[in-house]
């Protein structure tokens, strides 16, 4: 009796323990009530407005900004391209460009970019980029080019020690 | 004869005094390095031309203040100059604008304007 029960316990807890630490994508019923909740309760700046108008020399300043370190899991053109883990990390990295991003206000942009987001791999940004460029950033986001328009971000080159004399000793 | 060099040690005279007169622009270094100016403000007059020295002790910066048009490069090694004449009195932020790491959204820049 007793071994059977032994038995039971470790037929749910080892399928659960060798799952447990897999990066798995959430399911629809996590995905909708997290999304949910971050739209409506968790996330702040609601009624933030963008104080920058939607100039084309803001829209490039925030795609420069962008460029800094966003490219590296967002693309150049805010939609993943050429992000080799943009699906598989857990949760995938949304388009910017899909309706789940877009349907934020200005001011919850801003909030996230901020404030980083959770639960997600989304980092603060709060100190390493000024409020001016956050704003033009959004701009840019609220402006994105055609998907895959920009080619891939250069991270994902392959040549990151190429120029690096000190990479080959 | 010596009415033509009475004419010109005249100019001489008057071009000389003039340039006497002007007094060259004032310049002011700028140090960048992560993640600070040195100094980190300045004051100007309106209608004061100064000249701005930039440059890094580090990695690549720039000088961006937008209410005074200037968006100076800031490298090591190399001095960018600037000229700058406010024309209105007040405080102007400017910031880093170009990334430089962690820090970079914390280095400010304050020019005051004051009159003369």
């Amino acid at each position: 009796m007793r071994r059977s029960m032994h038995l039971t316990v470790a037929a749910v807890l080892f399928p659960m323990w060798l799952a447990g630490c897999r990066s798995t994508p959430p399911g629809k019923l996590e995905t909708k009530s997290v999304q949910w909740a971050k739209h409506h309760l968790t996330v702040g700046g609601k009624k933030d407005r963008n104080p920058l108008p939607p100039t084309a020399e803001n829209i490039y300043a925030g795609r420069q900004a962008f460029g800094s370190y966003c490219v590296v899991c967002h693309g150049r053109d805010g939609q993943n391209t050429g992000v080799p883990f943009a699906a598989t990390i857990s949760p995938p990295i949304p388009s910017l460009a899909g309706s789940e991003v877009q349907s934020y206000t200005d001011g919850q942009l801003k909030w996230i970019i901020n404030n980083g987001i959770f639960p997600s791999g989304m980092p603060a940004s709060k100190g390493i980029l000024s409020d001016e460029e956050m704003w033009q950033m959004i701009l840019y986001i609220r402006h994105l080019p055609p998907a895959g328009s920009l080619g891939d971000p250069r991270a994902y080159s392959g040549d990151e020690f190429t120029e690096n004399p000190d990479a080959s000793k | 004869m010596k009415y033509r060099l009475w004419v010109v040690c005249l100019a001489l005279g008057l071009v000389s005094a003039s340039c006497l007169g002007q007094s060259p622009a004032r310049r002011i270094e700028i140090h960048a390095r992560r993640f600070s100016f040195t100094p980190a403000e300045i004051t100007l007059e309106k209608g004061e031309t100064v000249t701005l020295a930039l440059t890094s002790d580090d990695v690549p910066h720039s000088l961006l203040i937008e209410g005074l048009h200037i968006n100076g490069t800031m490298t090591k090694g190399h001095i960018t100059e600037v000229n700058v004449t406010p024309e209105a009195v007040g405080d102007f932020k400017g910031r880093c604008g170009r990334f430089c790491g962690s820090g970079h959204g914390s280095m400010l820049f304050v020019v005051h304007v004051i009159e003369k």
